[in-house]
């Protein structure tokens, strides 16, 4: 092979669909188009197989096949020969191929008919450049081996964010830094991260960077969505033109005669390049990072490579700080909060401190402040939170939190909500919490 | 026959792959164009000079032939299977309908974000005559392969 596999990395980050060849018993061709190619080894590729039925007999009894792919930067395009070796059902390549897919399912609401099959793994006999035809191939830009080398300067970035991740005393000192980090030292723009909750059910994102719409303390369930999905594979995922994976992803709604569901990803609207990255430590799943871009092929698998270490470093980090805060000697004065969720009551060691809207307030406060450790809050991501049920009125949060600040002052001055100023607040904890829901 | 719905899809500007058979072996070509007759039971379409004389003695040999026409903007696609019947030079009446097929398709690749599809190129072509026998859809999903 004069150009292997590696070569081709371009061309199968799924941009554009490549069309598959076959032969039927009888000789007659037939052509299906797939929506990615999958880089196996440097003479192996992956075709997922979900639907293309004809395309499956044809290589049970003939398994010659043809692709082509493109390169979407360049337009450069290449004919593969392949030979047809094995399905898999199961296993590492299946499982990155099913999360990819599960992903963009989830993200358009339709997990049960976008399923994957198999992974269809073929030998590689040729890779042609095309000439003539709708394009001429231009030369290669780039030396091959130039674009697959990590580079000095990501590589004194991951040291420089696992210097940060080690600094860290605190969770909320941790999220607080490590995303600013990933811009300052990878140069991401936009990220998230979302650390598990409710019995790790549902995911909150605990920070932000970068974004304009401030999803900060929104939840989303596991599965749901792109990120959801991540999570529940815990597989890492990047996407470079995600209009294009949800168009696909319709498209076969539509044949299916489901209809896809709206694109809810908090946090990361607008993005068109994703890199999202299961939070996993000690077995444990403990969250995922994200990172997006609103440039279409934003991210090569080098950066995919580069962000899922430092996803592992601040996983494992989290973990770390999270343990040594359960290990910490806990203030002596501890005060029990209860809210009875019927009536939305807040009681602290049985006496009552208030309902309704304050005191869904103060449970997600101190929720959040009990398992991240965070004490600065924003008053937008309360107006966010649907589940607070505020009315539409600008000025009733406020006076809310002027009637839980009172409240608290009265029945717990262990725990105050300080302005901060800037539509911001301080809780400050000076007990140990104990909280429990009935 | 094909229906008036499906040769105006097959005229427009949808991405076009030709597969035929060589030997055993699958073979793939992209067109740049396509004319159904006014009888809508042959489609021509335009293939580079470089499917040259091997090319069409295979074809001889092995007439079956599929191509796959597809929309950009949704990947709605329709497979048309057929028979090769006759292979020529194209003239300055096809080189006209590449030129707009080639507007076309460059207008519907840059909608969905293609960067500068002019970029591509033509070189001087064949046109390939083929009988059609059978369509199907072909539109990713749990119905591609469905006969239309």
């Amino acid at each position: 092979l004069s150009l292997s596999v590696a070569d081709l990395l371009p061309c199968l980050q799924g941009v554009i669909p490549s069309p598959i060849g076959t032969v039927a018993a009888d000789g007659t061709p037939n052509v299906a188009y797939m929506s990615q190619v999958h880089f196996v080894d440097e003479r192996h590729v992956a075709l997922s197989c979900q639907f293309f039925n004809k395309t499956r007999r044809n290589l049970g009894v003939n398994p010659r096949a043809t692709t082509i792919v493109v390169d979407p930067g360049t337009l450069a395009q290449y004919k593969l020969r392949l030979r047809f070796e094995r399905s898999e059902t199961e296993g590492p390549l299946f499982s990155a191929m099913e999360a990819r897919l599960a992903a963009i399912a989830a993200q358009t609401g339709m997990s049960d008919c976008f399923k994957l099959r198999s992974a269809d793994v073929f030998e590689v006999l040729s890779i042609e450049p095309m000439r003539g035809g709708l394009a001429e191939a231009p030369p290669p830009d780039e030396e091959p081996g130039e674009t697959r080398d990590m580079t000095t300067a990501q590589l004194r970035g991951l040291q420089g964010l696992a210097a940060l991740i080690n600094r860290a005393g605190e969770l909320s000192e941790l999220l607080g830094d490590f995303l600013p980090g990933l811009d300052q030292r990878l140069g991401l723009e936009h990220s998230l991260l979302l650390l598990s909750c409710g019995g790790s059910k549902r995911l909150r994102i605990a920070a932000v960077h970068g974004l304009t719409d401030g999803a900060l303390g929104s939840e989303i369930e596991v599965g749901e969505g792109l990120l959801g999905a991540v999570a529940r594979s815990r597989q890492p995922l990047r996407i470079s033109r995600l209009d294009r994976d949800l168009r696909y992803a319709r498209a076969a709604a539509r044949v299916a005669g489901s209809s896809a569901g709206p694109s809810h990803m908090p946090g990361l609207r607008g993005a068109q390049s994703l890199m999202a990255a299961p939070l996993v430590a000690h077995g444990e799943l403990i969250g995922v990072l994200a990172a997006g871009s609103e440039r279409q092929d934003a991210f090569d698998d080098r950066d995919e490579s580069v962000f899922t270490i430092a996803a592992n470093h601040v996983a494992a980090g989290i973990h770390g700080l999270l343990r040594a805060r359960d290990l910490a000697p806990q203030p002596e004065v501890r005060r029990r909060f209860q809210l009875s969720c019927g009536d939305e009551a807040l009681f602290v060691d049985h006496e009552y401190v208030t309902r309704g809207v304050a005191a869904l307030i103060a449970w997600k406060l101190l929720s959040i402040h009990q398992r991240e450790g965070r004490t600065l809050f924003t008053n937008r991501e309360l107006r966010a939170d649907p589940a607070l049920k505020l009315p539409e009125l600008k000025d009733n949060l406020e006076s809310r939190l002027a009637l839980l600040r009172k409240r608290l002052e009265q029945k717990c001055p262990d725990v105050r909500i300080v302005p901060a100023g800037r539509g911001r607040f301080e809780l400050e904890v000076a007990c140990g919490l104990e909280l429990t829901e009935v | 026959m094909l229906s008036e719905d499906v040769a105006d899809f097959l005229q427009s500007g949808v991405a076009i792959i030709l597969a035929t058979v060589d030997g055993e072996l699958p073979e793939l070509w992209r067109a740049s164009g396509a004319v159904v007759d006014p009888d809508r039971t042959t489609v021509t379409l335009y293939l580079p000079d470089s499917f040259g004389a091997a090319a069409l003695e295979k074809l001889e040999q092995h007439p079956r032939v599929a191509a796959v026409f597809t929309r950009p903007s949704d990947y709605m696609s329709l497979q048309v299977k057929g028979t090769f019947t006759c292979l020529r030079k194209a003239g300055s009446v096809d080189r006209e309908l590449q030129r707009r097929y080639r507007e076309e398709f460059f207008r519907a690749v840059r909608e969905v974000g293609l960067v500068r599809p002019e970029r591509m190129i033509f070189s001087s072509s064949v046109a390939i005559e083929l009988r059609v026998e059978e369509v199907f859809d072909q539109t990713p999903g749990p119905g591609a392969g469905e006969r239309r």
